[in-house]
C-alpha cells in the first residue's frame, strides 16, 4: 500500500478531464492538494434507459455498465501528485449494485462512493454495501431520513461523509442544500468522519486548503474536525478503500 | 437536538505576550534567544536621513547560508560531521519545501538535537522512538528527537548504528544550513565544502536586502499605553499601506494613532534569508548603539520565524493550523524597550 | 483585535471601490444584510495585481473569509478570491517563508 500525503481532494469530476485537465491538476497541486481522486458517476436512472434501449435493439454482447477508470497520465511538474480513481454510484434500489459489483471494471477503482436516492437505498448502504464514501446530490433535498443510529453504524464501518464546496460556490440552491446537509450531519452525528471535497467542474472553483478548513467551521465542524476533513480523514478513506479492494480481490479468487 | 453554530464563529487562537522594561538590564535580548530559526527581519528608523553602513551590513556580511539539495538524513548523523560542525560553533538547519502539517520535516537546533516531525506512516516505517504530537487528538503525527551531542551517540554503540540505519529509509530532503564557526579564523564555508566533497548539490544563498525611504510620514509616539495600535502602525508602514487621514474614507477607516509627529524621512529595511539568533543579537546591539549615538524618537525591529519548522519558541513543538507564524517586535528608545511576542496557539485541536 | 488578510481577486481588473463593494455583496449573499454591515478596511490595494490587504475584526473573521471562499461570480462572470496569508499580526504579511525561493 503506497503512502498518500498532503491535502486530499476526493471529488475532481470527470468533466475536468475534457477541459484541460493538466492545468487543473497543476493548480490543485500548487494550492496544496497532493492526493486527488477523479470521480466518475454511475446514475441508475440514466442506466435504466440504456438497458431498456439495449433490450429493444436486442444487443447480444453484454456491455460493462461500469465505465473503465480514466487513466490519468503523470503530469509534468507534478510528479508528486497522486491521482486515484473514484466511482460514485447513485441508486434507488439494490438490484443495480449486484450487477455493478460483478463488473470487471468495478475492481479497478480505488474508492467507491454511495449516493443513495431513496430510503431503501439508504438502508442498504448502511447495512450491506461496502462503500468508502457516503455522498449526496446537492441539487435536491435528500429523499431519505437520517437517523443517529444509522449514522454511527456507517462510522463504525469506516464510511466517511462527503460535503462538497464547489457546487456551493456556483449555485445558491445547491449552497443551501449543502449547508443543510452539513448541519444535519452535525445534529445527528456530531460531524464525525466528515471529508470535504471540491466537486469542481472548472478551475475557477478551486480554493486553497486553508480556505476549505475555514469553510468547515461554517459547516458546523470544530477546529480539529475541519482540519481532519481534508487531512487525516482523507488518509483514512484511502486506507479503507485499499483494504476493501484487497478483500474483494481475495474473495473473488 | 444538537444545533451547529451559525453566527458566532471563533477565529483561530493565537497568543500575544508583551514585555516592557529598561534597556539598562539588557533583558530585551532574552526573547531573541528563544527563536532559533529566523527568516525575515525588518527595521523601521523614523527621522533618519542616512542609515549607518554598519546597520545595513550586520545581516549582509558573514550571513551566508547554504541550500543543500537531496540530502539523506543519515549524513547528518555522520560522526565526522557532528564532531566538525555540531560540536564546534553554532549549527542550525531546517528542511524546506516540506509542510509541517502534511509532510515530514526536520530541523537541527543549536543545542545539538536533530528533530523530525513525521506523519504516521513514515514514523511507523522508520522504527525509531518518538512521541505523538501534542496538537492532534488522534495519533497522526510524531516527533522524533535525536541528541547528536550525547556521549553515547558514536559509531560502535547500538543506538548510533541503529539510528543511522533507520535514517537511510527516510526520503531525501532539501536543507538550509547556517553555521557560525567557533573562531574567526575558521571560514564558515567549510561546512559547504564538506557537503560538496560528498558530491551534494550545494548552493550559496545570500540574504535578500531591501531599503526604502518614505517621506513626510505621520509617526506615532512610542508610549506604553497603546501598544497594539503602535504595532499595527508598524505593520501599516512596513507594507506601505494607506496610513489614513486622507479624503478617501470608503475603503479604509484606519488612522494613524494619536499622538503623532510628522517626520521628513522614515527608513524601512528588510532582510530575508536564514538567520540564527546570534546574528539577530548582533543587529540589536548595533541598533542600540545607534540609538545612543543619535537622538531618535524610537527604533523598531521585527523578526519572523519559519512557518514549517519542527520547533518554535523555547524549543517547543510548532504547528501550522491556518497560519504558522512565530514572530516578535522589539521597540526601543533611549531608555525603555517593549517586546511584543506573537505565538501560535499552544492548544491541541479539538 | 483584528485579523489581516492578504487576498487577490481573479477575474478582471477592478477599482478598489468596486472591489470592496463586491466583497460586501458576497457577504450579503452568504450571511445576509446583518452581516453585510461587518466593518472591514481595505488598507492597501494594488490595482496592477488586484491584490489587497484587508483588516477585519477577529469576531467576524471566519464569516468574512467564508464569504470570500464562497464568492463565485462577479457581474455574471466566474471569479475567485485567493487568500495568500492571514495573520492577527499585520507585520507577518511582509513575507511568507513557504513561498520564498532561497
Amino acid at each position: 500500500m503506497e503512502s498518500v500525503k498532503g491535502y486530499f481532494d476526493y471529488n475532481v469530476t470527470d468533466k475536468c478531464i475534457s477541459n484541460n485537465f493538466e492545468n487543473i491538476a497543476k493548480q490543485l497541486y500548487d494550492f496544496g492538494y497532493h492526493t486527488i481522486a477523479i470521480n466518475q458517476t454511475i446514475d441508475e436512472s440514466l442506466l435504466e434507459e440504456s438497458i431498456s434501449e439495449g433490450k429493444k435493439k436486442k444487443k447480444i454482447e453484454r456491455q460493462d455498465i461500469v465505465p473503465s477508470p480514466i487513466d490519468a497520465k503523470i503530469i509534468k511538474g507534478c510528479d508528486k501528485l497522486k491521482i486515484l480513481n473514484r466511482l460514485t454510484i447513485s441508486f434507488t434500489t439494490q438490484d443495480i449494485i449486484n450487477r455493478i459489483i460483478k463488473s470487471p471494471n468495478y475492481r479497478k477503482y480505488h474508492i467507491i462512493a454511495a449516493q443513495p436516492e431513496s430510503q431503501q437505498a439508504f438502508q442498504f448502504t448502511c447495512t450491506n454495501f461496502e462503500a468508502d464514501i457516503f455522498t449526496f446530490n446537492p441539487s435536491t433535498k435528500p429523499n431519505y431520513k437520517m437517523q443517529r443510529k444509522l449514522y454511527y453504524l456507517l462510522v463504525e464501518r469506516g464510511v466517511h461523509f462527503e460535503i462538497m464546496y464547489g457546487p456551493a460556490i456556483e449555485d445558491s440552491t445547491k449552497r443551501k442544500n449543502i449547508i443543510a446537509t452539513a448541519h444535519m450531519y452535525h445534529s445527528f452525528g456530531k460531524s464525525r468522519n466528515i471529508i470535504i471535497s471540491s466537486g469542481i467542474t472548472n478551475s475557477f472553483l478551486i480554493r486553497n486548503p486553508y480556505d476549505v478548513i475555514n469553510l468547515g467551521l461554517l459547516f458546523g465542524l470544530s477546529d480539529g474536525q475541519a482540519k481532519d476533513a481534508i487531512q487525516n480523514n482523507g488518509r483514512n478513506v484511502y486506507m479503507h478503500g485499499s483494504t476493501v479492494l484487497e478483500f474483494v480481490c481475495w474473495k473473488l479468487y | 437536538m444538537l444545533s451547529p453554530e451559525i453566527w458566532n464563529f471563533k477565529a483561530p487562537d493565537s497568543l500575544v505576550k508583551v514585555e516592557k522594561g529598561n534597556i539598562v538590564n539588557n533583558n530585551c535580548f532574552n526573547t531573541i534567544q528563544k527563536l532559533h530559526h529566523n527568516h525575515l527581519v525588518s527595521v523601521v528608523l523614523p527621522d533618519t536621513l542616512r542609515v549607518p553602513q554598519n546597520i545595513c551590513e550586520t545581516l549582509k556580511n558573514d550571513c551566508e547560508y547554504y541550500k543543500i539539495s537531496n540530502v539523506g538524513l543519515d549524513e547528518l548523523v555522520n560522526i565526522n560531521f557532528i564532531n566538525a560542525f555540531v560540536r564546534k560553533g553554532i549549527f542550525i538547519s531546517l528542511s524546506i519545501n516540506e509542510r509541517i502539517d502534511c509532510d515530514d520535516c526536520m530541523c537541527i537546533t543549536p543545542n545539538g538535537f536533530l528533530l523530525l516531525s513525521l506523519t504516521k506512516e513514515t514514523y511507523e516505517s522508520l522504527g525509531l522512538e518518538g512521541t505523538p504530537s501534542h496538537y492532534y487528538n488522534t495519533k497522526q503525527r510524531y516527533v522524533v528527537s535525536i541528541n547528536l551531542l550525547s556521549n553515547h551517540f558514536k559509531p560502535g554503540k547500538k543506538n548510533y548504528d541503529r539510528t543511522k540505519d533507520r535514517l537511510l529509509t527516510l526520503k531525501k530532503m532539501t536543507l538550509l544550513i547556517n553555521w557560525e564557526p567557533p573562531h574567526l579564523d575558521i571560514c564558515p564555508s567549510s561546512v559547504a565544502k564538506y557537503f560538496d566533497d560528498l558530491k551534494f548539490d550545494v548552493q550559496v544563498c545570500l540574504p535578500d536586502f531591501q531599503m526604502r525611504t518614505n517621506y513626510t510620514i505621520k509617526v506615532p509616539n512610542f508610549t506604553m499605553d497603546n501598544i497594539h495600535e503602535f504595532v499595527e502602525w508598524l505593520g501599516m508602514f512596513s507594507l506601505e499601506s494607506d496610513l489614513g487621514g486622507g479624503g478617501e474614507s470608503y475603503l479604509s477607516t484606519y488612522e494613524t494613532p494619536q499622538p503623532y509627529q510628522e517626520y521628513g524621512q522614515v527608513k524601512f529595511l528588510q532582510w530575508r534569508g536564514f538567520f540564527s539568533s546570534q546574528q539577530i543579537n548582533k543587529l540589536l546591539e548595533v541598533l542600540i548603539s545607534h540609538l545612543k549615538d543619535e537622538e531618535k524618537p524610537w527604533i523598531s525591529l521585527y523578526v519572523q520565524g519559519f512557518s514549517d519548522v519542527v520547533v518554535g519558541w523555547d524549543l517547543q513543538e510548532h504547528h501550522y493550523y491556518t497560519n504558522g507564524d512565530n514572530g516578535y517586535v522589539i521597540v526601543l528608545n533611549s531608555e525603555d524597550y517593549m517586546v511584543y511576542q506573537h505565538m501560535c496557539s499552544k492548544k491541541s485541536y479539538k | 483585535m483584528y485579523y489581516y488578510l492578504d487576498i487577490s481577486f481573479v477575474n478582471q481588473d477592478i477599482t478598489a471601490a468596486l472591489f470592496k463593494n463586491h466583497i460586501i455583496t458576497s457577504i450579503k449573499h452568504v450571511f445576509g444584510e446583518i452581516a453585510a454591515a461587518i466593518p472591514f478596511d481595505v488598507v492597501k490595494y494594488d490595482p496592477s495585481e488586484i491584490r489587497a490587504i484587508v483588516r477585519v475584526t477577529q469576531d467576524h473573521y471566519v464569516k468574512f473569509r467564508g464569504s470570500l471562499t464562497l464568492a463565485g461570480y462577479y457581474q455574471g462572470k466566474p471569479c475567485a478570491y485567493i487568500v495568500h496569508k492571514v495573520s492577527p499580526l499585520l507585520l507577518s504579511l511582509l513575507g511568507d517563508s513557504r513561498t520564498y525561493v532561497h
